[in-house]
């Protein structure tokens, strides 16, 4: 390498792909109903991040999917009076409109595949992740009908309205999450690097080592290049340093990947995911809950439930399955570019930290939404 | 180093590609209600149209969650009474989405003053909501053409107009025809631009208004 500025090149790099990806999203964030629908009653779903506009067929074909669904959905239920195998019927359906309804609008993926990159989760955590957050968000639609329906007997505007106040808060927890992310992944990782500047050898020799956290955790890199430039003022040096991770633990001496492969060994840490869940679990959806109530109104309860908890089976098929992109996706770039590369690393940083700008930003627009909309 | 650079930003542009694929969602393409419509052009006795009458079936679905808590007997069987403070919300939340009601006469666009006479019934395990939108004033529609289209751009609502007899002339004196044309399937070029309006915008621009008029649920009606 010799751009004389490699360091800021890779600043001005992520920060024009950030730009590109800001205004995807701003364009997408828009696309918010009102509070509470057309009707007052059954919350739309909110838009998320629109790529509507990039498979416009797509948007077509889901929409006879969703009639389709609809319409046998509410047959099987029926259908159940007279024949108990319908059960089944209706659980397949339910499992297949999980899948296929997870594709359309809704956060929630959205949250789940960004954090993934953010935090560089390993693939079973991403589908860990993926999967609880989906049956949370199932658990979730069951409890407000059972409280709110069953139990308050609330109209279904007051339930739309709850439903909308409950997305605040999942807003909110989003918002939360992405200040988290941007201050661990970005402004914590930039400030620590600089306090613990510290040359351990002598100059003359590149072998300098630093002290910083990165990926969360205390790391220790080896300078690879150093370069001096003199201050216009002329009484001091300006110092740029490459460095390339090393094993924390001297013992350790398997390679560059600490975090990767530490991360491999543990487990989701529930201190920073439990955001990601509740921002699901706040948020049921329109679909689940109208299936439900459904149920309940022709006295089957217990179909109902088993019914939403399919939907979420099948949605954390999807998510899992989009999470497992996101993370392959990742790795596919590193075997591209190669890990240990300046490009690679360049490539690692800038994932996390578009990843964590992603959620950071999905957090304060879909509050401004909700916000301006209420 | 160019080369280098170039191969960085197509790098780049891949992950970027990959990130917006994994993340982009067709906005509001999830229609959590099915609704058929009849409506009903309403005129005076000077043969001009002085408002239209909007009778919207939802499906079971939908209506089962939309009388939640309504039923004033808790019997699940809410009466017209019941339902008026609804029926107070629905045209107050559709009043935002210009009532997924639009027509022109002879081109020009139809303004049309509050609703009125709006109730909701259940029936058949069927919600029905209906209401009047009068015109701001009463419009002569003699030797020109009445162009209706009842939908949701935003699908969140699917509405179609009913098999049978979908718009009846409600006074007309028999010189008119009305026509029905069905949905046809989107132009995937229409519907990309439709697709990127934002859901807070509530009117479609000049250009669009125009195209989506043959896509759905248009009717004409043409006088002597």
């Amino acid at each position: 390498m010799t751009q004389p500025q490699p360091r800021r090149a890779a600043v001005r790099d992520v920060s024009r792909l950030c730009v590109v990806a800001a205004l995807i999203l701003t364009s997408g964030a828009a696309a918010w109903a009102s509070p509470t629908g057309p009707f007052g009653a059954g919350l739309p779903d909110d838009g998320g991040f629109t790529g509507a506009s990039l498979f416009p067929q797509f948007v077509e074909f889901l929409i006879s999917i969703q009639i389709y669904f609809n319409q046998h959905l509410t047959a099987a239920v029926r259908a159940i009076h007279h024949d108990s195998t319908a059960i089944w019927t209706l659980l397949g359906l339910s499992f297949a409109y999980g899948i296929v309804h997870a594709i359309g609008p809704g956060h929630g993926k959205a949250v789940v595949s960004s954090y993934v990159l953010a935090t560089r989760q390993t693939l079973r955590n991403g589908v860990a992740l993926a999967c609880i957050a989906s049956l949370a968000q199932a658990a979730g639609a069951i409890a407000l009908i059972l409280v709110a329906s069953m139990l308050l007997h609330l109209t279904s505007v007051s339930i739309t309205w709850a439903t909308f106040q409950f997305e605040v808060a999942s807003d909110a927890v989003v918002l939360l999450l992405g200040c988290w992310l941007v201050w661990t992944k970005i402004i914590k990782p930039a400030r620590s690097l600089k306090l613990a500047f510290e040359p351990v050898t002598p100059f003359t020799r590149p072998e300098l080592y630093l002290d910083g956290m990165v990926g969360g955790g205390p790391s220790r890199f080896q300078a690879t290049e150093v370069a001096g430039v003199p201050e216009p003022s002329g009484h001091s040096l300006r110092v740029s340093v490459r460095a390339a991770a090393v094993a924390n633990d001297p013992c350790d001496c398997g390679g560059l990947h600490i975090p990767d492969a530490a991360m491999a060994a543990g487990t989701l840490d529930w201190r920073k995911a439990w955001t990601v869940v509740a921002s699901t679990a706040l948020r049921p959806c329109t679909g689940a809950l109208i299936v439900m109530v459904f149920s309940i109104s022709q006295g089957l309860l217990a179909a109902g439930i088993a019914s939403t908890l399919m939907m979420g089976i099948g949605t954390a098929l999807t998510v899992a399955t989009l999470a497992v992109l996101s993370v392959s996706a990742r790795k596919t770039a590193f075997v591209l570019t190669g890990a240990d590369s300046p490009l690679g690393r360049r490539i690692k940083r800038g994932v996390e930290v578009c990843g964590a700008l992603a959620v950071l930003s999905a957090g304060v627009l879909l509050l401004l939404g909700s916000i301006f909309l209420q | 180093m160019k080369s280098c650079k170039r191969r960085r930003w197509k790098i780049a542009s891949l992950m970027a590609v990959v990130a917006i694929t994994a993340h982009s969602q067709p906005g509001e393409a999830h229609p959590h209600i099915l609704i058929q419509a009849w409506s009903q052009m309403l005129f005076n006795a000077q043969n001009q149209l002085v408002g239209i009458t909007n009778i919207w079936d939802f499906d079971d679905a939908f209506s089962a969650y939309a009388i939640q808590g309504y039923d004033s007997k808790g019997d699940g069987k809410p009466t017209r009474e019941d339902l008026q403070p609804f029926a107070e919300i629905n045209v107050k939340s559709l009043a935002e989405y210009n009532y997924f009601t639009r027509m022109k006469i002879g081109g020009v666009p139809v303004v049309f003053a509050s609703p009125k006479d709006y109730f909701d019934v259940f029936a058949n395990e069927k919600l029905t909501l209906r209401f009047t939108l009068p015109t701001s004033k009463p419009i002569d529609i003699e030797g020109k053409t009445v162009e209706l289209d009842v939908y949701d751009p935003e699908y969140f609502a699917a509405i179609t107009f009913a098999q049978e007899k979908p718009v009846t002339l409600v006074g007309a004196k028999d010189a008119c025809d009305s026509v029905v044309h069905r949905p046809e399937p989107l132009d995937p070029a229409i519907a990309s631009q439709l697709a990127v309006i934002p859901a807070d915008q509530r009117t479609l621009p000049p250009e669009l208004f125009a195209v989506t008029d043959k896509l759905v649920n248009a009717t004409m009606v043409t006088c002597r």
